[in-house]
């Protein structure tokens, strides 16, 4: 019999590992315990607890030790005492990371993060995860009295509500910390989600300012597509949100149409758009790799070619 | 005076990664190696703290043989000491048992204010490592930094997370994982490198650390197969002049029903 505890400070993806928690818990002859920190989580508690969550400890803790990703661990390791053997399912955002690996350094147990499946075959917990770069991927076993898989956003879907209730049950909590969170500034908000747009026009370094956008932005208004970028436009230069980031460390994208603008097309950023449909790429760089890698490549300069895109396009349109 | 130790990745390129378009099997004979690519930036983030307030930069990796190559690009760099726990089978090893290797290791080479590696590394990308290593050395950990300050015995930070940027403070001792935008690294001349072509490796293997290593398979990580089955794509250029090439593309998207 094994149990299955669950962690995510992302309410949706703790929803996604509510009911992966709860399929895996059956199957394995065990129960599903969600672990939930926070004095003002009693909401998601309670969601959790009826969407099949056999019990949700809430761990009632200072507002210091919120979201914090040594709190988590240490609140994870103190539920994970209570059960002989469990597998143990974090978010993989990037506080879950911490959370998991020292999780797993705690319990001297096996860890994988990232993982796009986690599968229970007889004794083991088989997981797909990305390596190098997201062109190869990796299946591993993890085995031992504790397991910890770091689940990816969107690898499974939300839980269904349930007709019955599992317990609420409250912890006392006084985690120690060693980093402080001074400071939090949140990123402006753009409620873009790009994971189920079906056209996308995405822009790299080719772009040359800020401004230029607009010139890409006005594309993707007549395609009725929206825009995301390469890793330097979001993490680098700030450009656009962090949520129109397409590749490894970012987001996976599965649009019918890739329109890749000014994007050399390192592995890490085509591990976001392997999915996709047709991939389109402008690039001036001839020997740039995204050619090895699209269904339709054009040599060119993006100033050139997109004010020219947008003129057939708006033709077309009109005819 | 900061202790700083920055731990370095030697690995395959994966860019040059040989897959049997049929099978998907990946093949790693052959396959030439390189420094992981934010490596570079958690150096160079060392090196600005120690040009600021003095201190020693130790460069720390397990690896092959062939890692040293990494460690002198480091040593080009400016890094004072680099230190090779040298071991064939660390290609195999999960973030756990890469830990405890690290671990034991640091726990040889003496106290460390500061220790510094980037946020992955480009082969596997787990980001585990450094959360499991601060666990074992019970040290404070900031991840994804994307600044980063010592002051008074304190480390600053601005950790870029999905939907915030967070400011954490530590005491030190401490950990912290870089961002690739933390930093643009220093390319160093050709004199520099050079001169780190006779500069020493401390070199130790597991037995010197006191670990078997037949141990460290026993952790409970199991690889089955890595497989590289990739979808084959057209690859039709379009040619002629922009015009040209722009109705070449419309007319072929307009006939797949992609735009309208």
């Amino acid at each position: 019999m094994v149990d299955v505890l669950f962690y995510s400070e992302d309410d949706e993806l703790l929803h996604e590992l509510t009911g992966l928690a709860t399929a895996l818990a059956a199957q394995a002859g065990g129960r599903s315990f969600a672990v939930v920190l926070g004095d003002d989580k009693v909401a998601t508690a309670s969601s959790v607890a009826w969407e099949g969550a056999s019990e949700v400890y809430l761990f009632r803790a200072p507002a210091v030790a919120r979201d914090h990703p040594e709190a988590a661990a240490q609140a994870l390791a103190q539920a994970t005492a209570d059960h002989s053997t469990a597998i143990l399912l974090v978010g993989s955002t990037k506080d879950g990371k911490v959370v998991a690996g020292r999780l797993a350094a705690a319990l001297g147990a096996p860890a994988a993060s990232d993982c796009a499946s986690v599968q229970l075959q007889g004794e083991e917990l088989v997981v797909e995860r990305p390596s190098y770069g997201g062109r190869v991927k990796t299946r591993a076993a993890l085995s031992g009295r504790y397991v910890v898989a770091c689940v990816k956003p969107r690898a499974y879907p939300r839980a269904a509500r349930s007709a019955t209730a599992g317990k609420v049950t409250e912890v006392e909590f006084s985690p120690t910390l060693l980093t402080s969170i001074v400071e939090v500034k949140e990123r402006p908000s753009s409620n873009l989600d790009l994971t189920r747009a079906e056209r996308i026009v995405s822009v790299g370094r080719g772009l040359k300012k800020k401004e230029d956008l607009l010139m890409i932005q006005g594309l993707a208004d007549i395609m009725g597509a929206s825009v995301g970028c390469s890793r330097p436009l979001s993490a680098d230069l700030g450009w656009l949100p962090e949520e129109a980031h397409i590749g490894l460390t970012g987001i996976e994208v599965r649009p019918k149409i890739y329109l890749a603008i000014g994007i050399s097309g390192q592995l890490q950023h085509m591990a976001g758009v392997k999915e996709a449909g047709t991939i389109v790429a402008i690039n001036t760089d001839k020997g740039a790799p995204i050619f090895a890698n699209c269904d339709y490549g054009m040599v060119g300069d993006l100033y050139q070619v997109v004010p020219e895109l947008k003129r057939q396009l708006a033709a077309l349109k009109n005819k | 005076m900061l202790n700083i130790v920055v731990l370095v990745k030697h690995v395959y390129d994966e860019n040059q990664l040989k897959v049997d378009r049929e099978s998907g099997k990946v093949n790693f004979e052959g396959v030439p190696g390189k420094i992981s690519d934010f490596d570079r930036s958690a150096l160079e983030a060392a090196l600005v703290l120690r040009s600021a307030g003095g201190g020693k930069v130790t460069s720390l990796t397990l690896g092959p043989e062939e890692a040293v190559k990494s460690l002198r690009e480091v040593m080009a760099m400016g890094a004072d000491q680099t230190i090779l726990i040298k071991d064939q089978s660390f290609y195999k090893m999960d973030a756990a048992a890469t830990a405890r290797v690290l671990h034991r290791a640091l726990e040889k080479a003496g106290p460390v204010d500061l220790l510094i590696c980037a946020e992955g590394s480009v082969d596997s990308y787990t980001s585990l490592l450094a959360p499991m290593l601060a666990e074992k050395l019970h040290l404070p950990l900031i991840t994804y930094a994307q600044s980063l300050q010592v002051k008074d015995g304190t480390v600053r930070a601005e950790r870029a997370l999905e939907k915030r940027v967070e400011v954490v403070e530590a005491k030190l001792p401490a950990f912290v994982t870089v961002t690739g935008e933390i930093n643009d690294p220093r390319i160093p001349t050709l004199l520099q490198i050079m001169a780190a072509m006779k500069k020493p490796v401390s070199t130790f293997t597991l037995a010197d650390l006191g670990i078997d290593p037949r141990d460290l398979g026993a952790g409970g990580y199991r690889l089955i197969e890595y497989s590289a089955k990739s979808r084959e794509r057209r690859r039709a250029m379009l040619e002629g002049t922009v015009p040209e090439a722009v109705s070449k593309l419309v007319d072929s998207l307009a006939r797949e029903g992609l735009v309208s």
